[in-house]
């Protein structure tokens, strides 16, 4: 690019960044929301919007982080909108009676585990995996952030706008969850 | 005086932070302390959501690897996008 002849990005360019960018952007934009469909939806929406908005583009800048700037912000979109739109959090009072004790039913017994030769099992892993696509849709948005971003409860609860103990109410049901289908689908058997 | 209720699902969620790292205060860990005590099977809780926590880390990372898309779709909508432009 001949800096100087050119101030906006044309057609062509942009073209360009599609197929240099695209690829890495649907794996990172994957990554953040575990969903394919999602994944190449906000790529879509992040080259539209980039097409709008091309004059605001300067090529001094570099084009990667610019068109990652507005993934981002489009994922984050994403995050909240998904954690807003669905009903609150389901209560899953079964697990506790009315004085805070577990139920006699729910009370956790030992698994008989060894950790390591568990975490490799494939079956095992099968099973988790499962359970933990039977769990509502908008408790994902924290999971992922806790555990694959690695964010902290305050990031977590900046970027879903959630109060803290909203935040602590869901990882508590996920586990209480996940645990309660681990017993069921494989310590039990 | 308010009177402290000791509860399993209080100590629960006790656990939850201390296995998330939030900093323990000495006020937390004498709150967990007073709700573990009364609490049979958060032994075992605590143990198992240390495991269901590894798993969530693990299933998370492995989850990345999984991405396949039709690269050549997606480069026809774009283009259909900017031709529209």
């Amino acid at each position: 690019m001949e800096s100087g002849k050119k101030n906006i990005p044309d057609i062509q360019e942009v073209s360009k960044w599609v197929e240099e960018f695209s690829e890495g952007m649907i794996t990172h934009s994957f990554y953040k929301t575990r969903n394919k469909e999602i994944a190449e939806d906000l790529v879509q929406e992040t080259f539209l919007s980039a097409i709008k908005n091309l004059e605001q583009f300067r090529f001094e800048s570099q084009p990667k982080t610019w068109l990652y700037s507005i993934l981002n912000n489009k994922i984050k979109d994403y995050h909240r909108s998904t954690f807003n739109n669905k009903s609150n959090i389901p209560l899953s009072d079964s697990f506790f009676g009315d004085d805070g004790h577990w139920e006699v039913s729910e009370t956790p017994s030992k698994w008989d585990i060894q950790e390591d030769n568990l975490l490799d099992d494939e079956y095992f892993i099968k099973i988790f995996t499962s359970c933990k696509e039977k769990l509502p849709e908008k408790w994902f948005s924290v999971i992922h952030l806790k555990y694959q971003e690695n964010k902290s409860p305050t990031e977590i609860c900046q970027e879903l706008e959630i109060s803290s103990s909203n935040y602590w109410q869901i990882i508590h049901r996920v586990k209480l969850n996940l645990r309660k289908c681990l017993d069921i689908h494989w310590f039990s058997k | 005086m308010k009177k402290l209720q000791v509860s399993c699902e209080k100590a629960t969620v006790l656990i939850e932070q201390q296995l998330s790292g939030l900093p323990s205060t000495g006020m937390r860990q004498i709150r967990l302390a007073l709700h573990y005590k009364i609490c049979s099977g958060c032994l075992h809780y605590y143990r198992q959501s240390k495991v269901i926590d590894t798993l969530l880390k693990k299933t998370s990372k492995e989850s990345q690897s999984e991405v396949a898309f039709n690269k050549e779709k997606l480069l026809l909508s774009i283009r259909d996008l900017m031709d529209k432009k």
